[in-house]
């Protein structure tokens, strides 16, 4: 990126999110919510952080407006690259990307996430992808929905995971990443604001409390280990 | 849709993936063929960035961008990615412009194994199977 100063970086950053258009017919079914343009900053931002956006191969699974794609594109992101299986949200995900001149530097497939990853994983050299951002549906209305993509995202065999879960499955989900090869932690605690279709509550509308879950293939400390003794090779 | 990308995908179709493993290691059903339309591929130039070429690189199917490349008549690469290629800039930068510069718009994505065409229609892939393929 440039040489502005940090904060100015994510004043850029959250003014070009804040111009994505959300979903121009939802389906409750698919749990289509819009991922706010603030949070979408904070994700790309702690993802940025670890080294995992700038230069890297990125994967939004379940892309829908392709807000997450454009933060990391935004971010530097190398490849990006946004799936989904809803022919609507690709259609508003494109004119999002055409509108911020993004067409070429993001592409999407139209596929069924699970099967995407299952297929590109089974390639001879499935080293591909370095991150996955997701922000799955939150299993509400098809009850393992969030888990599904978890383990979808986890068959595609990237180094890191960000995914948005609902915090009160936070101990299931960090067991479920365990079994699924990959150390999980929550770095950050959200606010997700739902639209009256999504209220959890009887509350018309509101916001439901969300984990970031990191996944990496190998716990930090180790990670951090490796890395200290080839830097003081 | 980009050669970086098309690099990524195989056939979802479940009785071709169940058989496209060859003893020797090899996919059948990968690398999909590109097949454009009559105009169907774009041209863009994308500014060239050595780190994003030397990020790729290690993780490009070299096999399958060679024989994509050799099929859409674009480039000739040679059989493996050559010693040093990492610090060689003009390397870099062909395989950038080839990955990152071709896009297709509209045509269809061929299984070489169980021939299923996957329609490209404004640059999206469209990947959704039949229920009769899952
Ligand atoms: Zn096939």
């Amino acid at each position: 990126m440039d040489a502005a100063t940090p904060q100015l970086r994510v004043k850029r950053l959250r003014a070009v999110l804040q111009s994505v258009r959300p979903f121009s017919s939802p389906k409750i079914e698919l749990e289509q919510y819009h991922t706010a343009a603030d949070l979408a900053a904070r994700i790309l931002l702690l993802a940025q952080s670890h080294g995992d956006v700038a230069g890297r191969t990125v994967v939004d699974l379940g892309c829908g407006t392709a807000m997450l794609a454009i933060a990391a594109r935004a971010c530097g992101a190398g490849v990006v690259i946004g799936v989904d299986t809803d022919a609507d949200a690709l259609a508003d995900a494109a004119s999002n990307l055409r509108a911020l001149e993004m067409e070429d530097g993001v592409d999407l497939v139209h596929s069924e996430v699970g099967s995407f990853c299952r297929s590109v994983a089974k390639r001879p050299r499935p080293a591909g992808v370095h991150t996955v951002i997701t922000n799955p549906p939150f299993g509400t209305r098809t009850a393992g929905a969030d888990v599904a993509f978890l383990e979808a995202a986890a068959a595609l065999q990237p180094q890191v995971i960000y995914s948005l879960h609902k915090t009160s499955t936070r101990a299931f989900l960090l067991g479920r990443a365990e079994e699924m090869g990959y150390h999980a932690e929550a770095v950050a605690e959200m606010a997700f604001p739902l639209p009256k279709a999504y209220a959890f509550h009887r509350k018309s509308e509101g916001s439901v409390a969300v984990d970031l879950l990191r996944l990496t293939r190998e716990p930090p400390a180790a990670a951090t280990a490796a890395a200290a003794a080839a830097a003081g090779e | 849709m980009r050669l970086v990308t098309q690099n990524l995908l195989t056939c979802q179709v479940k009785a071709c993936m169940d058989t496209a493993a060859t003893p020797d290691g090899g996919f059948l059903s990968y690398p999909l063929k590109v097949v454009p339309d009559a105009g169907g591929l774009k041209q863009v130039a994308s500014p060239f960035d050595e780190g994003v070429a030397k990020s790729i690189l290690p993780r490009l199917d070299w096999a399958a961008l060679r024989k994509t490349a050799a099929e859409l008549g674009v480039a000739a690469l040679p059989e493996e990615v050559p010693a040093g290629a990492e610090s060689d800039a003009g390397f870099l930068r062909s395989v950038y412009a080839l990955v990152f510069d071709i896009h297709l718009e509209e045509g269809n994505l061929l299984c070489p194994h169980c021939g299923r065409a996957y329609p490209v229609r404004k640059g999206v892939p469209n990947m959704l199977l039949r229920d009769d393929e899952m």
